[in-house]
């Protein structure tokens, strides 16, 4: 069996063991948070931070609860660990399969990209709030969960759909491979 | 308005949604100076998403608009409750008495994987209540309590009771 289809399938049978929600109270949920930042901080750069650090803590505990459940215990290897965060982790936390693209010849930069809009349904960016980064709590969680695997990764959103784009994308660079903080 | 709101299956692990509430807690927490002032604010940003969901739901069901608090309370705690929960409310029940309502919910979602000390996380949900009562011009206060469903056993259940005016 291929390996994205063993892992299609470890994300399908793990999923059907954990309690759920629909997708909704998260979404709104977040759309809540956006707002509520915006309002107290000072510049869409803070809020922009604010988002990305609540996204790391978010990374951090969803791959300790993510290896858990499903018995995976990868090494650091990009291609591997970008194929479980997109086949099993954004398939089971937030129902979308994200499309990985353009991998550089030494596989430590690869672009993720988002066809469905997910987190940012029914969400209309105003002019004023042009440089306010929507997805990125995902570029934390990405940045917190592959940090516990042992990948110190930067996460830079290229393209956002809610800006016009056709898919929102998500370049991640490899930039140091450490000791992984989680030990199965 | 494009989009509509899904009616589908539970369609994300619950985490996803405990771990970002317990960071919006920690965020409120962290800013607030008081625990009066915390639990305000947690029931603010229910409030919000209790505006947009009536703003979703009503372009979806048009044909639901709810003219008395009854009605309105009977929609929240069913089609609502099934909307963001994935089931109804445990019960919707009147108080004669003071012509108050109860929406009773044994475990509910905010509460459940999240410890948050002397806070009820619930308090959200009330905002949310609050926000959707508001939207339909509807502006009673709503409180949280927390009861226990028989005194022989420690089964608590959350009550969100929506005084009259």
């Amino acid at each position: 069996m291929s390996r994205e289809r063993n892992l299609a399938k470890i994300a399908e049978s793990t999923f059907s063991k954990l309690d759920k929600v629909h997708s909704e109270i998260f979404t709104m949920t977040y759309g809540a948070i956006v707002t509520t930042l915006v309002e107290d901080l000072d510049n869409v750069d803070e809020v922009n931070a604010q988002l990305d650090k609540m996204g790391h803590n978010i990374g951090e505990r969803l791959v300790d609860e993510l290896l858990a459940k499903t018995g995976l215990n990868p090494q650091p290897d990009m291609r591997y660990v970008m194929e479980i965060v997109t086949r099993v982790g954004f398939r089971i936390y937030l129902g979308i399969t994200p499309t990985l693209s353009n991998w550089n010849a030494d596989s430590t930069t690869v672009t993720l990209s988002f066809r469905d809009s997910a987190l940012s349904d029914w969400v209309e960016l105003p002019h004023t709030l042009d440089d306010l980064s929507y997805f990125q709590l995902v570029c934390g969680v990405i940045r917190g969960a592959l940090e516990m695997l042992g990948m110190k990764v930067k996460c830079t959103i290229t393209a956002d759909k809610l800006k016009g784009a056709q898919t929102t994308d998500i370049l991640v660079e490899l930039q140091e491979v450490m000791q992984a903080k989680f030990y199965n | 308005m494009e989009k509509t709101l899904k009616k589908g299956r539970p369609d994300i692990a619950m985490s996803s949604f405990s771990f970002l509430f317990a960071e919006m807690l920690n965020y409120f927490h962290s800013r607030a100076s008081s625990s009066d002032e915390l639990e305000g604010r947690l029931q603010a940003a229910g409030e919000r998403l209790g505006l947009k969901v009536l703003e979703l739901m009503t372009y979806r069901e048009k044909a639901n608009r709810k003219d008395t608090l009854e009605s309105f309370l009977s929609f929240i705690s069913n089609n609502v409750w099934r909307m963001l929960f994935g089931r109804p409310a445990d019960g919707l029940q009147r108080i004669p008495a003071d012509n108050s309502y109860m929406i009773l919910e044994s475990v509910p979602i905010t509460n459940r994987y999240i410890e948050a000390g002397q806070l009820n996380p619930a308090t959200f949900i009330t905002g949310i209540i609050i926000g959707m009562l508001r939207a339909a011009g509807f502006n009673n206060p709503v409180e949280t309590h927390v009861w226990k469903k028989d005194e022989s056993t420690n089964e608590t259940t959350n009550v969100y009771l929506v005084k009259s005016k």
